[in-house]
């Protein structure tokens, strides 16, 4: 694992290119929508001042940090588990609230681990040895997360994909 | 190989959810750095001007504090001049001497008594 400091415009860069989609993550981590943005913008503001160390595949470990971050500020702050019902995270792609709402409703009712696991594969992008190292399990544990994740997600998005 | 297919057509759908944008990097690297200088500079001022305030308190001279101390009431001085001196000298040798006790008497400070210069220096 080679490990260097990133320089400014780097650091921008993966920002706008990830940091709305590691913002949802900590939302996806039992955040409300602005304790993850700052959540999203500590770790970047750490790497910026050149006090984190990054290794050679970054995307993986900003998801890490996120992650650690979320959970630490979710525990120190004793926030409710659940997820605000109205606040939204993503952006539809007909413009309908409504679905979006139903997406998070869907993601919410899945577990903790599975919620995350399919949130990286998804919209992270992550391989699922990357999601793997990231949630620190086995391979097989993140593909079997996966594929369960994606069923119930299928039964409860098909009335919402046949609009 | 029919699940994967739907898998796949499944996510292609969820990707159609893109994260919500979030606002802008704040680089608060230049501020913080600023606000620590200048809490450093207000810190080294702040010594400094205690630094002088106590040398300006000890600098007062020894003497100067035990004659304070001794609180010395120096009467107005009489003046002789020198010819009139010598005359009083070659008349009256006894009142030239009492002249001379008295008047160091008033310009020395007294050697008895509680608050003298002699208890003083032995205190110190």
């Amino acid at each position: 694992m080679v490990i260097s400091t990133l320089k400014t415009a780097e650091v921008e860069s993966l920002y706008e290119k990830h940091g709305p989609a590691l913002a949802a993550y900590g939302c996806c981590c039992g955040l409300d929508f602005a304790s993850a943005e700052d959540v999203v913008q500590q770790v970047f503001l750490k790497l910026l001042q050149g006090r984190t160390l990054m290794p050679q595949m970054p995307v993986p470990y900003l998801y890490r940090a996120v992650r650690n971050a979320s959970l630490n500020l979710h525990r120190d702050f004793r926030r409710e588990v659940e997820m605000p019902d109205r606040e939204t995270w993503f952006i539809g792609p007909d413009g309908h609230p409504e679905d979006v709402l139903a997406l998070q409703a869907a993601l919410r009712e899945l577990p903790q681990d599975q919620r995350e696991t399919v949130f990286l594969r998804v919209w992270g992008g992550l391989a699922l040895q990357e999601v793997a190292d990231t949630l620190d399990v086995s391979i097989n544990t993140a593909a079997s997360r996966y594929r369960y994740a994606l069923e119930k997600l299928r039964e409860r998005l098909q009335p919402v994909s046949k609009r | 190989m029919q699940d994967r297919e739907h898998d796949e057509e499944l996510v292609q759908n969820l990707r159609k959810f893109r994260p919500r944008a979030i606002r802008p990097l704040e680089q608060r690297r230049t501020g913080n750095s600023s606000l620590k200088w200048l809490t450093a500079a207000a810190a080294v001022g702040l010594a400094g001007s205690m630094l002088f305030w106590y040398t300006q308190i000890h600098k007062t001279k020894p003497l100067e504090r035990i004659v304070a101390q001794t609180s010395i009431e120096i009467r107005p001085q009489t003046h002789w001049s020198t010819p009139a001196l010598t005359k009083l000298a070659l008349d009256d040798g006894k009142a030239f001497d009492a002249l001379l006790a008295d008047e160091s008497r008033n310009l020395l400070p007294s050697m008895r008594g509680e608050r003298s210069a002699l208890r003083v220096l032995a205190k110190e």
